[in-house]
């Protein structure tokens, strides 16, 4: 991993060496505000490797190349916080360099009624799941 | 503007469904064992997440004349992830330790299948902003003793009553270090869920 590709290595402590929301251009809302943070995130290979992108969102498309991760996931691995991250996930989308999957988030209309409830079948399934483990 | 058959619903044969992800929120006091309690049935160590917040803190420091500052505070979650069969993936998400950040629950919860409420017996009161914002929002939650040491030093009974908790709310004994004790919580927070749906 090289230097530039993750800003924030060693520096746990003091997670942040630029304000968190700098990154963002100090937007912290819009169509990533209701963006779930277990929603998944995939980018074509490659991805990564297209000119003018900032170290972090290079950086989440790194992470999320050829394989599904969560917005949480990201959030992690990039130390950026959770509101951060999904601003720069939705402006990824946007610029069509990923693709975010909803399926069985509260943005599904497929699995969840309009209380935000989700789907008896769902729910089977998730138990059967859990049980076999 | 010629008019194209639109390719955007429809994915690419060579790309596989993404998996649908679900999620149970875990919530207790500090230090009550949510971490070891994911860590125990997760795919994944258990990954941490912050959300960064600019809070104003006025009037407590007040030297100077600064009455108004604003401070960043973060707030960690930890999770875990597990992965069910048919392309099903179970997040399990812990929520941040202490009760002044309850607010950001909602968008914890958003779409949860319900919550799973740690509880050490030696300080019941840790768990009373759970008990309360699960009940007062209506989400399926079962409520887990964790017994260190795999000592229950409590009837359950006695815990319920203690929490004020209704006998329609699901207690059991739980082992967070325990893979299939953990396996059984998980289990009977999905049950619930459907029970709810079913009434």
């Amino acid at each position: 991993m090289t230097e530039t590709l993750d800003p924030y290595k060693g520096a746990d402590d003091e997670a942040y060496t630029v304000r968190p929301y700098a990154v963002t251009g100090g937007r912290v809302s819009g169509a990533s505000k209701g963006l779930p943070m277990e929603a998944l995130v995939q980018a074509d290979s490659g991805a990564q490797n297209a000119r003018g992108l900032t170290p972090e969102k290079r950086k989440i498309l790194q992470l999320a190349a050829g394989q599904y991760q969560s917005v949480a996931e990201l959030s992690a691995h990039t130390r950026l916080p959770l509101g951060v991250v999904r601003v720069l996930v939705t402006d990824l989308a946007e610029e069509k360099y990923l693709t975010i999957h909803t399926s069985g988030t509260a943005d599904d209309e497929a699995t969840h009624d309009a209380n935000g409830g989700l789907s008896l079948s769902l729910l089977e399934s998730v138990l059967d799941g859990i049980a076999a483990l | 503007m010629a008019s194209q058959p639109s390719n955007a619903a429809v994915a690419p044969s060579d790309t596989p469904l993404a998996p649908t992800v679900v999620k149970i929120v875990i919530a207790g006091g500090f230090a009550v064992g949510k971490t070891t309690f994911i860590g125990s049935i997760s795919d994944i160590d258990p990954l941490n997440t912050e959300a960064a917040m600019t809070e104003h803190s006025v009037g407590v420091d007040d030297a100077g004349g600064v009455t108004d500052r604003k401070t960043t505070t973060t707030v960690a979650m930890d999770f875990g992830r597990i992965a069910l069969p048919g392309a099903l993936w179970l997040y399990l998400f812990g929520t941040p330790g202490q009760d002044r950040f309850l607010f950001m629950w909602d968008d914890l919860v958003r779409g949860a299948i319900g919550a799973c409420v740690l509880v050490d017996t030696e300080r019941l009161d840790q768990c009373f902003p759970a008990v309360d914002y699960f009940e007062g929002k209506g989400i399926p939650f079962v409520v887990c003793v964790n017994c260190f040491d795999g000592v229950a030093r409590h009837k359950l009974e006695d815990v319920r009553e203690a929490l004020g908790v209704p006998p329609e709310v699901p207690m059991m004994y739980t082992d967070a270090r325990e893979r299939s004790a953990t396996k059984q919580a998980l289990i009977a927070v999905v049950q619930l869920a459907m029970q709810r749906l079913k009434s």
